[in-house]
């Protein structure tokens, strides 16, 4: 059985993109059949987070307009064989797609894939209504910021209003330092806040920045946010993966500033 | 313990988000819903003693329609 999923957000630049990538990588590494679809259509990226701008032919808008087949214009994953890239157009705009196109092809990629990961805009405009249009879940990206939770709220309305049978939350770029003096959100705060169910929380990791340099997603590497993101993965196929305490220093000389901020 | 009610950034960016969601959910102006807090907060201490207790008031908006279904919009208003 496949799943449609859509990666949302509201606000921009939270890091939609980013966890697209590395959850669909993190699943590939478990061997399943991925497909990422990058619906920003006009502002695609997807393509570069992944490293395959230099390899894309044809587009999803060549896709519902008939010019190719769905074979022709995925791309296959530099490292692996299971995971897929359908590209967004760079040269049109939102209204090139409907959401009725949207299903039939999330319909299409249906019988080919086990997970389809949806990229979305950022906005509530038509990129996001075609985006959710053939989803059958929702991960809601947000970080710890007023403005993008704020957003990330205004999306779960628009998503439950809308029939979305299950939402999940992925914090990203959480500072266990910042939260540990409390000048930032904690975990359990956000959570409170948006009351949906958490897939996950990423701490902020410079490692992203190189990953995204090089074009090669880090899910399941080494890094904090590497093994944040293949756990995200892990618990989108169901498995249930601890979320650690993002809200403590990890490092030793942290543990014994706390422990003396404390007494 | 003292972290939980010292008044970090943080917990000011929480209080703040809380006030604009309730006041994006009711459809009210910010500084209305301030009011209104305001407001609900001194009808409290009027009538209990409420002195060094902190206050949680849970609003239920229902909307019946015509179906008899309603529309149920719940309110947290935290630490009055």
């Amino acid at each position: 059985m496949s799943e449609v999923i859509v990666v949302t957000s509201g606000k921009g630049g939270v890091g939609k993109t980013t966890a697209t990538a590395n959850i669909g990588t993190g699943l590939a590494k478990m061997n399943k059949k991925t497909v990422l679809v990058d619906t920003d259509i006009g502002l695609r990226n997807l393509d570069v987070v992944m490293g395959l701008e230099n390899r894309i032919v044809y587009n999803l808008v060549d896709v519902v307009e008939g010019n190719c087949r769905l074979k022709q214009a995925l791309i296959r994953d530099k490292h692996y064989p299971t995971l897929y890239l359908l590209p967004a157009a760079q040269t049109r705009d939102k209204s090139a797609v409907t959401p009725e196109q949207m299903e039939k092809l999330t319909e299409e990629l249906k019988a080919h894939f086990d997970y389809i990961l949806l990229d979305c805009p950022a906005g509530i405009e038509q990129g996001f209504r075609n985006a959710v249009a053939g989803a059958d879940r929702a991960v809601v990206v947000t970080t710890p910021e007023v403005s993008a939770i704020r957003d990330a709220d205004r999306i779960i309305g628009l998503l439950e209003a809308g029939g979305m049978k299950q939402i999940d939350l992925l914090i990203n770029r959480l500072r266990p330092d910042l939260i540990s003096r409390g000048d930032m959100m904690s975990v359990e705060d956000v959570c409170e806040i948006l009351a949906i169910p958490l897939i996950g929380a990423v701490p902020d990791d410079t490692n992203i920045v190189v990953s995204t340099n090089q074009g090669e997603p880090l899910a399941g590497n080494g890094t904090p946010s590497g093994q944040a993101f293949f756990n995200v993965a892990r618990r989108v196929t169901g498995e249930a993966v601890d979320i650690p305490d993002l809200s403590r220093e990890t490092s030793f000389f942290g543990r014994v500033k706390a422990f003396f901020r404390k007494g | 313990m003292a972290m939980s009610t010292r008044r970090t950034s943080g917990t000011i960016a929480k209080n703040r988000l809380e006030h604009m969601l309730i006041s994006d959910k009711m459809q009210v102006d910010p500084e209305v819903l301030a009011q209104m807090k305001r407001e609900i907060r001194s009808v409290i201490r009027k009538y209990v003693n409420a002195e060094h207790t902190r206050l949680d008031v849970q609003i239920r908006l229902i909307n019946e329609t015509s179906q008899g279904e309603e529309n149920v919009k719940t309110i947290q208003i935290k630490g009055l």
